[in-house]
């Protein structure tokens, strides 16, 4: 078979073998896309089938939540924050979003699936001074909105943050659930004992004093190591910031961004504190809370589970020190915050 | 632009296509500018070394080739020095200028030559190699000067191996950039599907392994010595599927183009002696020490004590084309040690070899493990970011036994997944190399099935964070 596409230049024979190849890779390339499909609509009921879990957890946070309280941030939100106590204690329905291993992008694309189907009365944004630092770690996880774009188009934003062909990627009906088969399994097979609490998973562990020195030593290390290099922030993840702010501000919920506490008294992160801060301070209807010095949680090894995470006791303690704050709730908020304010602890 | 990206499958789709639709004439035009493209996509400004080295080789070869005597001697010179020269002062300028800061600072001295601002070219030292191996073997008479000015610069630029090898001989890609390819069913067919078995190996072995193993190494002060073990193994893997996945990748696609690359592994871990390994481990990088400089320098043929004093010169040497860090010559060194401790103990291990039975199969996999640990252990100086870490690393093998990090359960069972599945193949393909080859089963049903099941164990286990590849650094 000879095909003239125009000219010499470009006469080539479209020989018998040319032939074949692309004949078997249409058959290929039909088997690939229907394996594609069915496998896919396994993966998908598997994934949306699970009642525990962090993906049920992300499930139910963008498609069901209608709490007046929301929770946004890391694990450090998905951790600290006892949403019974805040319950409680504000005679108001809570739900925390905060999921481990991701940061600022994921919060944004969790408030914005929110925001698109009701306004809660408050907002509590959990942000570690790191959130703003470069690197691409932060936008890697966002993969975890692939299984959502399909009815959520407005996270089609955030996923196209992980690289340049991701949502062209999404096409394939398997590659949304990378990564996830194992966890899916065992969430829908395994009976899950740490169910979460409207989102909250209290961490039990309790970290011994020895274990907090040893660390120390290796953590001031770090920090001289880091304190070396000049610092970057990741420009992109400080509009992010922008954004989730400005959300809140056009729709008036009050909110509170929330520096959690630590385990070490460091001033490393304070330059990256501040300038949370003065972003923060041009929000009319945010707050900005730094406990990340409180004397109350320094070195107490007792109250945390690693160096990064409050144990349960600690969430518990901390949970209770925040809640005066969030007291004054009332749909009319944004009258009384006329100042801006900044608290720092 | 990166194997492992969206973007290459994209180009490589219309470099291919291209390249069969165009005249025999205009290929290499064709293949020399996907490469140019290929190559600016990392830092487009490199390729003007490139162009340097390209045009002091290519006049190089074919001066030498007209020249007798000294001044062909002196030509070969000329050449070698430019391609080192090169290497010296992008790779290691600042290491050596640290060095002589450090050494200045002891006498109270301040080091007055100033530190440069560059980054290194993306594989440099592959390139410059295969150069350097154009003009020796056209100085030995082995070669004849290449004449055509854009072939020459594809040997040198030739996309699919420029970056990370195989680091090929003039002989063996220069007769096929000339040759007319005509499109062959059974070379397409067999290289895409050894572009998917690398792509395997970088994006669901290399990829995932990679997420514990930086974890560990990069704070090394940080976890016991579980944890570190478990890290020097997963580096072990992880280094040989990014680069032998990378090197599957690119043997493949030039297959499918109608070229064929050297081959430059052959399933290492299963070797029996550190001799064995470096002669399945980047086969293209050790064969090139073994006939440009330790052949030169006496081979096997000098006296024992000469030969252990080469081949760690030669180890040395392979360590610094790493990389200039004193990591990367530890590395080189211990490997020269292994090999010199190989050699003397040979006639002990000959004398207690059994030579057939169980007690050989058991004498043969504890070689396998005793190389492999050998292995595992330099991979912590390779892998590391300092000595000092690398000596925390190994000072943290002392609390070996502790409860270790895991990295997240979930992806702790994929790198452990991922293991078993790339032991499980390679383990066929070394013990049973005639027994089970789905992909080349006489069934069709049987090879669409399997090929099948391999894109979806990419696409449902693979990690798609577009990870650089390891060797591009060198």
């Amino acid at each position: 078979m000879a095909c003239l596409a125009g000219g010499n230049l470009f006469t080539f024979n479209f020989s018998i073998a040319m032939y074949t190849f692309f004949k078997k890779l249409v058959l290929f390339l039909v088997i690939v896309i229907s394996s594609d499909r069915i496998l896919g609509w396994c993966m998908k009921e598997l994934y949306f089938s699970q009642k525990t879990g962090q993906f049920a957890d992300i499930t139910y946070a963008i498609d069901s939540a209608r709490q007046d309280i929301i929770i946004f941030g890391s694990s450090r939100a998905y951790h600290h924050y006892s949403t019974s106590i805040l319950s409680q204690q504000l005679s108001r329905t809570c739900y925390n979003t905060g999921m481990d291993a991701q940061m600022i992008p994921f919060s944004c694309a969790m408030q914005e699936a929110i925001l698109s189907r009701y306004q809660p009365e408050l907002i509590i944004f959990d942000i570690s001074p790191w959130e703003i630092n470069e690197g691409s770690e932060k936008y890697e996880k966002l993969a975890a909105l692939s299984p959502y774009i399909t009815h959520h188009p407005e996270l089609l934003k955030y996923t196209d943050l992980i690289g340049p062909w991701e949502n062209f990627k999404l096409n394939s009906k398997v590659y949304p659930y990378n990564s996830s088969l194992f966890i899916s399994l065992y969430n829908t097979i395994a009976v899950d004992e740490n169910k979460s609490a409207n989102g909250y998973v209290p961490l039990t562990r309790v970290m011994s004093g020895k274990e907090m020195l040893l660390n120390k030593v290796k953590i001031d290390a770090e920090a001289k190591k880091e304190q070396e290099q000049q610092k970057k922030y990741d420009q992109q993840a400080i509009q992010l910031y922008k954004d989730f702010l400005n959300r809140v501000d056009s729709a008036g919920i009050k909110t509170f961004v929330v520096i959690s506490p630590a385990l070490y008294k460091s001033t490393f992160n304070q330059e990256t504190i501040e300038k949370l801060k003065s972003i923060t301070n041009t929000h009319i209807m945010v707050t900005f809370l730094d406990f990340s010095l409180d004397p109350v949680f320094i070195e107490k090894p007792d109250l945390f589970s690693d160096i990064f995470h409050l144990n349960k006791k600690g969430a518990e303690i901390f949970t209770g020190k925040i809640v005066p704050y969030f007291k004054d709730v009332h749909p009319n908020r944004k009258e009384l915050y006329s100042n801006n304010s900044s608290e720092t602890l | 632009m990166l194997f492992n990206s969206f973007s290459f499958v994209i180009f490589y789709i219309l470099i291919t296509t291209a390249y069969f639709v165009f005249p025999h004439k205009y290929r290499w035009l064709i293949l020399l500018s996907g490469s140019c493209y290929f190559y600016m996509a990392f830092v487009p400004v490199y390729i003007l070394i490139l162009g340097f080295t390209i045009v002091i080789d290519y006049i190089a070869g074919i001066s030498i080739e007209n020249s007798v005597g000294r001044k062909r001697k002196a030509l070969l010179i000329i050449s070698l020095v430019a391609n080192i020269g090169i290497l010296a002062v992008f790779k290691y300028y600042n290491f050596l200028n640290d060095n002589l800061g450090i050494l200045l600072g002891n006498f109270n001295q301040e080091n007055p030559i100033p530190y440069l601002h560059i980054l290194l070219p993306i594989g440099l030292s592959f390139h410059t190699f295969q150069a350097m191996s154009y003009t020796i073997e056209v100085y030995r008479g082995n070669q004849k000067a290449e004449r055509h000015f854009g072939i020459y610069s594809l040997y040198v630029m030739f996309y699919p191996q420029l970056v990370a090898g195989p680091i090929e001989r003039p002989q063996n890609i220069l007769p096929q950039m000339h040759a007319k390819h005509t499109f062959s069913y059974v070379n397409m067919v067999s290289g895409l599907k050894l572009m998917l078995w690398g792509f395997f190996k970088k994006l669901v072995v290399a990829d995932r392994l990679s997420l514990y193993v930086d974890s560990v190494f990069n704070h090394s002060s940080f976890h016991n010595g579980t944890s570190v073990a478990i890290a020097a193994v997963f580096f072990a893997v992880q280094i040989y599927c990014d680069f032998s996945g990378y090197s599957d990748i690119a043997i493949g696609c030039a297959r499918t183009m109608g070229f064929d690359l050297m081959k430059n592994f052959k399933r290492p871990y299963f070797s029996k002696s550190i001799k064995e390994f470096w002669s399945r481990w980047h086969i293209s990088l050790s064969t090139w020490f073994r006939d440009y400089l330790y052949i030169p320098m006496g081979g096997n043929r000098v006296s024992p004590l000469k030969r252990y004093f080469n081949l760690l010169v030669v180890f040395l040497l392979s360590g610094i084309w790493h990389g200039a860090n004193y990591t990367f010559i530890i590395w080189g060194f211990l490997h020269g040690l292994f090999l010199v401790f190989g050699q003397l103990l040979k006639p002990v291990t000959q004398r207690i070899q059994p030579e057939r039975g169980l007690k050989k199969t058991i004498y043969n996999a504890g070689s396998m493990i005793l190389t492999l640990t050998l292995v595992t252990l330099s991979w912590i100086f390779f892998r590391a970011a300092s000595v000092d870490d690398a000596l925390q690393l190994l000072s943290n093998l002392k609390t070996f036994g502790a409860v270790p990090f895991t990295g997240g359960l979930n992806n702790f069972a994929h790198c452990l997944l991922a293991i078993f599945l790339l032991f499980a193949i390679e383990y066929k393909m070394e013990f049973l190399p005639h027994k089970y080859n789905l992909f080349y089963h006489p069934r069709i049903w049987v090879r669409y099935a399997s090929l099948t099941a391999m894109i979806f164990i990419i696409i449902l286990f693979g990690v798609f964070s577009g990870g650089q590849f390891i060797y591009f650094q060198f």
